[in-house]
């Protein structure tokens, strides 16, 4: 799986990392970590992926299946 | 052939609005979603969440700017009537805003979120303290208000002591109408609050301390300082975005929870739920009501053209209960997921303190759950004057079965 987190869309809200922390991390200024690039997903962590990318208020992150 | 508006009448500072707001703005969405009222001047109400979440996202469109002095222009920033101060970094658009947002952002990350925990467990600790033994407390006044106080200005670097002096002015403003009493006693309040900060930047300037006022102190946009009213700004912006809010997100879950010992009992048998709780009270107390914006071109919205220079009310009370994104919006479900509310806005202008009002809610309810368990509303419990800009309670008196202190201080 592939996760992108879109630079523009990403606000900054936080519920990615506040609910799947074993994935998401915050920067410093409290974006997704993540923000403007495209990584891959290890299997085990696909199901976590999906529910920070639901958790997204505006729908930031993508995830390529 | 020029159609029609469809106009409704709509004054979020009515009556009517306090008493009818949840039906009068469902029928808005279903009949006509965007909508001109002719109240305070003339604005848009928009009401469905997705051309909420339009507007908020596209800030150059949508702008939230506010200029002082006027000189006529409608950009009067993020309230009807306007506030006579300039809200910064909220009311400032374009590379301004996004100086401002590059210095504040990281204040409010999840690094200085945890960094203040312990405070914050000190603050709430002693304001259960102060009544734990008497088996009485005011859930708003001795708890939902200072606390949020007190963070607040331990943040900015203000004696925390001194959170008497600012809470209730910050609860006041919004509590009672403009015009009333307590609403011009709370003005002067605020202009005394005003001087009092103003000699506190000037001495950061002189004698710079580790904190954020003195950071706010020597804030240079594009080399130069900021202005002292600018500067005030900011302080005020952080103050009025961190104190009232908090409490009426805190004084919702008291109240719901209050009347409904079966979620109380869930919350306090897994608090692991505190999380989509917080979102759901979010959510259903929205406690900013409403957010306006500033068209600065011709743009059509909701299938209706918004013209250049009009006023745009988006209503997060109503976008956070659209039918069409929440399944049964007026049902309370504390595990309710996804939940893409928008009480902290979206977008560029997205709170900047969301991280600390979700800590405060769940430190606040774990005290609550853990030290008064068994709290119950007394009656006398007073609603604010009118639900404008916050929908809260001015008291909320409660008893519960007496406790011991923890022996927590300020400092």
């Amino acid at each position: 799986m592939k996760m992108t987190v879109d630079r523009d869309l990403c606000s900054g809200h936080g519920r990615c990392y506040a609910l799947a922390p074993d994935l998401f991390e915050s920067d410093d200024e409290g974006f997704n970590s993540f923000r403007g690039k495209t990584v891959d997903v290890a299997s085990d962590q696909e199901e976590i992926a999906r529910r920070g990318a639901n958790a997204c208020p505006e729908r930031a992150i993508s995830l390529d299946e | 052939m020029t159609l029609a508006r469809p106009t409704v009448e709509f004054d979020h500072h009515s009556q009517r609005y306090k008493e009818h707001w949840k039906e009068d703005l469902a029928d808005i969405r279903a009949t006509c979603p965007v909508a001109w009222t002719s109240s305070h001047e003339g604005f848009w109400v928009v009401s469905k969440h997705a051309d909420v979440s339009r507007a908020f996202r596209d800030a150059s469109t949508f702008t939230t700017e506010h200029r002082e002095p006027n000189n006529g222009c409608s950009y009067t920033g993020v309230e009807i009537p306007s506030w006579p101060q300039v809200l910064i970094p909220m009311e400032v658009d374009g590379p301004v805003h996004v100086a401002y947002r590059r210095l504040l952002n990281s204040w409010f990350s999840p690094a200085a979120v945890d960094a203040m925990q312990s405070r914050l467990d000190r603050f709430v600790a002693w304001c259960i303290d102060r009544r734990i033994e008497s088996g009485e407390i005011d859930l708003v006044l001795d708890l939902a208000n200072p606390v949020p106080a007190m963070l607040t200005m331990e943040f900015l670097g203000l004696p925390v002591e001194d959170w008497e002096f600012y809470a209730p002015t910050f609860h006041d403003l919004v509590a009672f109408s403009h015009g009333s009493d307590e609403f011009n006693a709370a003005i002067e309040n605020y202009m005394a609050i005003n001087d009092r900060l103003s000699g506190i930047l000037d001495d950061r300037r002189n004698h710079p301390r580790d904190d954020h006022l003195t950071r706010i102190a020597q804030f240079e946009i594009d080399g130069q300082p900021l202005s002292q009213e600018d500067a005030l700004n900011v302080v005020g912006l952080i103050l009025a975005g961190g104190v009232d809010t908090t409490t009426n997100l805190m004084s919702h879950t008291f109240h719901y929870l209050d009347q409904n010992l079966a979620d109380r009992e869930r919350l306090i048998a897994d608090p692991a739920l505190f999380d989509s709780a917080c979102e759901e009270f979010l959510r259903l107390a929205s406690p900013g009501q409403v957010h306006v914006r500033t068209a600065t071109r011709d743009v059509e919205l909701g299938s209706q053209l918004v013209k250049a220079g009009e006023r745009v009310l988006l209503s997060m009370a109503s976008a956070n209960r659209d039918e069409e994104v929440f399944d049964c919006p007026d049902q309370v479900d504390i595990e309710r997921f996804p939940n893409h509310h928008v009480a902290f806005g979206m977008g560029p202008h997205r709170c900047v303190g969301a991280a600390f009002a979700r800590q405060m809610f769940a430190t606040l309810l774990g005290a609550v759950l853990a030290r008064l368990p068994d709290y119950e509303l007394l009656p006398g419990a007073e609603r604010y004057a009118e639900f404008g800009i916050q929908q809260g309670w001015v008291s909320m008196p409660a008893r519960f079965t007496p406790g011991s202190p923890v022996g927590a201080s300020l400092r």
